[in-house]
């Protein structure tokens, strides 16, 4: 068990020292990017201004709440996006199609984590940490008394969020499978992930049930949210976890079967 | 002329080769309005007001629905000259007998048109889901916003290939060009209306020509510009395209001579 972690662990730093190495040789693009989610945050806090200065809160989330809502979530988001985001692009645009998913098949290393590890970007990492700033400043300002035991619950569910985010992201890009090309799944999950950006009472109940059970991608970010600023629920942090683990499997299975058709580069 | 209306065909179709990824993308569009609506809609119903800086619950779900339309245009990502730059691809183009420019103009118009025509069912399913809160304009407005949709393509393909041609000086600009469009679209009122600005801010940002590309045409749709404010918007928009246009002729001009066919 311990030595395939360390396995998983030395490929991992390997690809994430040739991203460092990449990024730093196009500096001009990286500070474009960085400078991209500087602004993104910028507009959103005069956004939620303009919103909060028409109404009192929104799905009973205060101001504050709601930008540390936003902020943690497109955290989570892009340290996702950080080690995986590209991964996906490339498998769903053309792994499939022009058969290079055999390389990620023989290699000793589960293909799935292979894919998705395969071309991760090292800057975006500096991003997510503007917006954990962003996040640390909205909750500091939220007024709210933040007890020790939110905390160590928030770092424990994010970091199930984080995989559970993760699998979502599977499962969206496993029809190529079948499809070959097809360059929209990658951007299925960024733009589903609006969701995990406003409090979930403002959505209809059919979204909510939708976006919480059925692809639960806005449990990523709501229930470490609500755990920092209310006490603790063991409901909501047990589902949390038992859904975490259930699309676990769901992911991991679903990529077995989509595997099954796979048939190079002539498919 | 022949020969660029074969190509222009023959783009047509390859946009059209991958029918699911269409269908998903416009899945993905209605998926993305649905979060808009629920937001404004919480914004409205809780505050009890009936207006924000002029604007009722259905003119904000309108402007978002007609900004919808202005995203899938996205100029920014859909020429392709900095990648055909970057690539070495242009070299190709280089030795036929034709306009280079012209040529991207003609897959941008062919890229855009798709987008645009492919996405009016879902704009009709919207519509007809959310018929409550969107407004429709007169037929007249709906021509001039026809007329202003065309010189928005226009003054996308101009003001974007500037930043496209500067791949012949400074190599890939593909992370530029999306900082470009993302600051854009944000300062152009593509997230919300300019409006909803405080006034100092509002009277800066609809002063830059970037409002042509979301804030200014919805405003026409929803009939917010008398029929003169119309003309100057037109001629303004007119005058920034010559600009633009301009630049982007000096700066091709020259990045041509410096271009050396080498891929990256």
């Amino acid at each position: 068990m311990i030595k395939t972690i360390v396995k998983y662990w030395r490929v991992t730093w390997v690809m994430i020292k040739n991203s460092y190495i990449r990024d730093s040789k196009i500096t001009g693009h990286t500070v474009s990017k960085l400078l991209a989610q500087v602004v993104e945050i910028l507009i959103y806090i005069v956004f939620f201004g303009i919103i909060f200065r028409n109404v009192d809160s929104l799905g009973g989330w205060s101001y504050h709440q709601v930008l540390f809502l936003y902020f943690y979530s497109r955290a989570i988001m892009l340290l996702n996006n950080m080690m995986f985001k590209k991964g996906f692009a490339r498998f769903a645009k053309l792994m499939v199609r022009k058969g290079e998913y055999d390389f990620y098949v023989i290699k000793p290393i589960n293909p799935m984590y292979l894919v998705s590890i395969n071309n991760p970007q090292a800057y975006i990492g500096v991003s997510a940490s503007f917006y954990l700033l962003a996040a640390a400043y909205s909750l500091i300002h939220s007024q709210i008394e933040i007890h020790l035991v939110n905390i160590i619950w928030l770092i424990l569910l994010s970091v199930t969020g984080y995989l559970l985010y993760y699998f979502l992201n599977v499962i969206c890009v496993v029809p190529t499978f079948w499809f070959i090309r097809l360059y929209t799944l990658k951007d299925i999950i960024y733009k589903a992930n609006h969701f995990m950006r406003y409090p979930i009472g403002i959505f209809p109940n059919a979204l909510k049930f939708a976006f919480m059970v059925i692809f639960p991608i806005a449990v990523v970010s709501y229930i470490p949210a609500v755990t920092i600023f209310y006490p603790p629920k063991i409901m909501y942090i047990v589902y949390m976890i038992v859904i975490t683990i259930i699309f676990g499997f769901i992911a991991n299975a679903f990529w077995k079967f989509g595997e099954r058709h796979y048939s190079s580069a002539s498919s | 002329m022949k020969k660029y209306l074969t190509f222009f065909r023959l783009y047509l179709k390859d946009g059209s080769a991958y029918k699911i990824d269409i269908i998903l993308s416009m899945a993905i569009n209605v998926v993305y309005f649905m979060i808009q609506f629920a937001v404004w809609k919480a914004i409205y119903t809780s505050s009890g007001v009936s207006e924000i800086n002029s604007y009722s619950i259905s003119s904000t779900i309108t402007y978002h629905l007609i900004g919808t339309v202005f995203f899938k245009i996205d100029s920014a990502e859909q020429i392709m000259l900095s990648d055909w730059i970057w690539e070495g691809e242009l070299t190709k183009d280089l030795i036929k007998p034709w306009n280079i420019k012209f040529v991207q103009f003609i897959m941008y118009v062919a890229n855009t048109l798709y987008s645009v025509v492919m996405y009016i069912p879902v704009l009709i399913l919207l519509f007809l889901a959310f018929h409550n809160y969107v407004i429709l304009p007169s037929f007249e407005y709906l021509i001039y916003f026809v007329i202003t949709l065309v010189l928005v393509t226009i003054l996308g393909l101009v003001f974007f290939g500037i930043f496209h041609c500067l791949t012949f000086f400074y190599g890939d600009q593909s992370g530029q060009i999306s900082l470009i469009g993302y600051l854009t679209a944000g300062v152009a009122g593509g997230f919300f209306p300019l409006d909803f600005l405080p006034s100092n801010l509002a009277w800066f940002f609809n002063h830059l020509p970037f409002r042509f590309f979301f804030n200014t045409p919805a405003k026409i749709f929803l009939e917010k510009y008398s029929i003169t404010e119309i003309y100057y918007n037109w001629v303004e928009m007119i005058i920034w395209i010559i600009i633009f246009y301009i630049i982007f002729h000096y700066l091709f001009k020259k990045g041509l001579t410096m271009f050396t066919g080498v891929g990256r």
